[in-house]
């Protein structure tokens, strides 16, 4: 399988694309993401179970793309294609310009091995290849099992008091390094509202009250569109549980809006769309 | 001493500020913890601002609008209505506490509505503030100083 | 002086009662330095931290004073008890002593020049360098003691050869003999040979200010910062008005707004130019102005990449440009 991806971006790389986002080496031999630009660069790629990166990162990278004009090649996961579906959905990149590779996939495992928690819920390691330009690898053999939400469920039968002290305690953890917003490809803001200075919208330093600040209105801005590839936790040093905080966010607005972010290239996002029966704020849900 | 609770409230032109006026006009008392800004529609109200409110030491802030359906741009609570759902989901999910922040539709003939709706929320904000001093949001005094 | 666990963990104990204990503690599946309670929750086998012990001294988050109507309250962020710094590991030592070049220079800083008369370091000598670790390619060594008070040499099984290095040293171990404070030369060489990874830092690091070079190795950074955040020696750091009060607080070069000056001009907007400039500013202007690398090997950026990027390649790879 890796040989007709390499292959296949070999031919992508003599064709008319500038440079392929892909799997490749880092300097010091581990998996990382590379941007190939010659044809013989294929020959470094890499495909495995620490393939993690959500390389569609790399299509809002400012310094990446230039002006975007340029035709190029991208290989996602399932996962990952869900983000660049959102992406497309908000116009942040165009669909004619990139050759889309889609690898089939039997999960991803972090630094000891373990299946990621998002891989053993995954229902998407079949690409759609409605959404891709080719689809390499074998069928994935995996059933996964179904995500029963498990970690929001636990927060939401805390008590107001014990949930505020909850994430207190996380959020005392928090250096407000940014590599969470950082990685996340939908962080794309030219100048993010935590950075402001005129006005502060949220103070810069890591108080507990800042350090909540800044993941409420990071959780806010991704509400509907986060497609929980789970890279903003893995990077975060601190070990703070970000993925809880946006599936929070994607089950209120998968149950009461109906949406689910990432599902086609096409979506109106759901805090710019409305309906005539969305619930009043005053609702209080039972649990 | 009991505290001198300070509630922010974004109310829209068209319906809850005249329903508020209207209040005025007929003499109906409702508690002056609540200051008023004046915004186009509810739906103008960024989360951003309801925050920074909280930041700056609001006890609560109140957002209120036309009746969904009655909006006078057509649809701009319709739009609040989904932000502000979010927002408050949100909000009570990192433990910040519902009464604090309220979301109300009044319109402009209500004005008996709206001294029911402050004096409600002031309630519920002082409920809250029995339970903890301030909203965990601000950055005034203690709990900018001396956490973390 | 042989010193088993249990020993010294009763010392910590004791210690507790009047002084706070910062040592390495499990959480969530990996190593940080926290003050502790207990000498039970201290991760004595570590190999090494996500964190260094740089915020021990400049602290990540810093109330200067505030103003109120009562008036102008100054803050002090200097802790009541004294604080002992257990099993830092000799490249966090020696990062002090780097960091301490731009902080005790002609103006000291008040606030790290009462955090390091207030703490004493107890360092752990290292036996498990991982693939990342090239602390002897800048300087230092696994055996190093520049920076510690007192040093524990481990033994292999649970138990420390305990050497003396200071007066700070000697008031947390009064019963340890002081006239011996240097490492094994065995250990010194098991330890030296044990480091899988070596750099070579170049002399003339400047001729390639204009390379393409840079353009190549930063390709993937995400300028997410988390490099410049867990490294032990760097310190930039912004002042901010929070509330009612002047903080002051960690700041990264290589965040959007760092460079950002009047008008909204950047002059390294260019990711490339950020990695470069980090890059030179520990290999080539922080030994033009203090004579010292401002690295200390410790692995941490390129551990921690998001990326997996070989930052600690990137000063490696110049010299072939």
């Amino acid at each position: 399988m890796l040989d007709e991806l390499k292959q296949h971006v070999r031919d992508l790389l003599a064709g008319d694309v500038a440079f392929v986002v892909a799997y490749g080496e880092s300097a010091d031999g581990r998996t990382a993401p590379v941007l190939a630009r010659e044809p013989a660069d294929a020959d470094g790629l890499v495909w495995n179970d620490r393939c993690y990166f959500n390389l569609t990162r790399y299509l809002t990278d400012r310094d990446v793309m230039g002006d975007g004009e340029a035709k190029i090649g991208i290989v996602v996961k399932g996962c990952d294609l869900k983000t660049l579906n959102v992406l497309l959905s908000e116009k942040q990149v165009k669909r004619e310009n990139l050759a889309v590779v889609a690898v089939r996939c039997e999960g991803m495992k972090d630094a000891d091995g373990n299946l990621l928690a998002k891989c053993e819920t995954c229902t998407v390691a079949d690409p759609d290849p409605s959404f891709c330009d080719r689809v390499i690898g074998p069928v994935p053999q995996r059933e996964p099992r179904e995500d029963d939400y498990k970690d929001v469920d636990e927060i939401e039968a805390m008590s107001p008091a014990e949930r505020l002290a909850y994430w207190s305690a996380e959020f005392d953890r928090c250096l407000r390094c940014d590599a969470c917003r950082n990685i996340c490809p939908l962080c794309y803001c030219r100048e993010c509202l935590a950075s402001q200075h005129d006005p502060r919208w949220i103070p810069a330093s890591s108080s507990i009250a800042g350090n909540r600040l800044f993941h409420i209105v990071r959780a806010f801005h991704l509400a509907g569109r986060c497609t929980n590839c789970g890279e903003c936790e893995r990077v975060c040093p601190a070990g703070i549980p970000i993925t809880t905080l946006m599936r929070k966010m994607g089950s209120v607005v998968r149950d009461d809006f109906g949406f689910e972010p990432g599902a086609t290239p096409d979506q109106r996002p759901p805090l710019v769309s409305f309906a005539h029966n969305d619930p009043d704020p005053e609702e209080v849900k039972a649990p | 001493m009991k505290k001198k609770l300070k509630i922010v409230g974004f109310l829209c032109n068209w319906c809850s500020y005249a329903g508020a006026d209207l209040a005025g006009v007929n003499r109906l008392q409702y508690g002056h913890e609540i200051r008023i800004v004046r915004v186009p529609c509810s739906g103008r109200v960024n989360p951003m601002l309801i925050l920074k409110c909280f930041q700056e030491g609001a006890d609560g802030v109140l957002v209120a609008g036309c009746h969904p359906g009655d909006c006078h741009y057509q649809e701009g609570n319709y739009y609040a209505r989904r932000r502000m759902h979010v927002l408050r989901e949100l909000l009570d999910f990192v433990g910040i506490d519902r009464r604090r922040f309220h979301v109300r539709w009044v319109s402009a003939s209500e004005g008996a509505k709206w001294a029911d709706v402050v004096n409600g929320t002031i309630e519920d904000v002082r409920a809250a503030c029995k339970e903890a001093p301030d909203s965990a949001l601000s950055l005034r005094g203690a709990a900018g100083a001396t956490d973390a | 002086m042989i010193a088993k666990r249990d020993q010294l963990g009763a010392q910590i104990a004791e210690l507790l009662e009047t002084m706070e204990i910062v040592a390495p503690v499990r959480e969530r599946g990996r190593v940080y330095f926290r003050a502790v309670r207990s000498p039970d929750d201290i991760a004595w086998d570590y190999g090494t931290s996500v964190n260094s012990i740089k915020e021990f001294f400049l602290p990540p988050r810093q109330v200067l004073f505030c103003y109120t109507s009562g008036g102008f309250k100054p803050v002090s962020a200097v802790p009541e008890k004294p604080r002992v710094i257990f099993l830092a590991r000799p490249c966090d030592a020696r990062a002090l002593n780097i960091m301490d070049k731009v902080f005790l220079g002609d103006r000291p800083d008040e606030t790290y020049a009462a955090l390091r008369e207030h703490a004493t370091i107890v360092g752990l000598a290292c036996d498990r360098p991982d693939q990342h670790c090239f602390c002897t390619s800048v300087g230092g060594s696994p055996a190093g003691t520049e920076g510690m008070d007192a040093i524990l040499i481990p033994t292999g099984d649970g138990s420390y050869d305990v050497k003396i290095l200071s007066d700070k040293g000697r008031a947390i171990f009064p019963d340890v003999p002081g006239d011996d404070s240097t490492v094994p030369d065995e250990f010194v060489q098991k330890a030296e040979a044990a480091i899988r990874r070596h750099i070579t830092v170049p002399d003339n690091i400047r001729d390639s200010f204009a390379s393409d070079y840079w353009r190549e190795v930063s390709e993937t950074c995400l300028k997410c910062g988390l490099c410049s955040h867990l490294c032990p020696t760097c310190h930039c750091f912004d002042i901010v008005e929070e509330g009612d009060c002047r903080v002051r607080c960690w700041d990264y070069c290589q965040s959007d707004t760092f460079t950002r000056i009047a008008a909204g001009h950047d002059h390294r907007a260019e990711k490339f130019s950020r990695c470069r400039n980090r890059v030179y500013h520990k290999f080539d202007y922080y030994p033009e102005n203090f004579g010292v690398v401002a690295c200390v090997g410790c692995g941490r950026c390129a551990r921690h990449c998001p990326v997996n990027n070989g930052i600690a390649d990137l000063v490696n790879g110049v010299d072939a440009r």
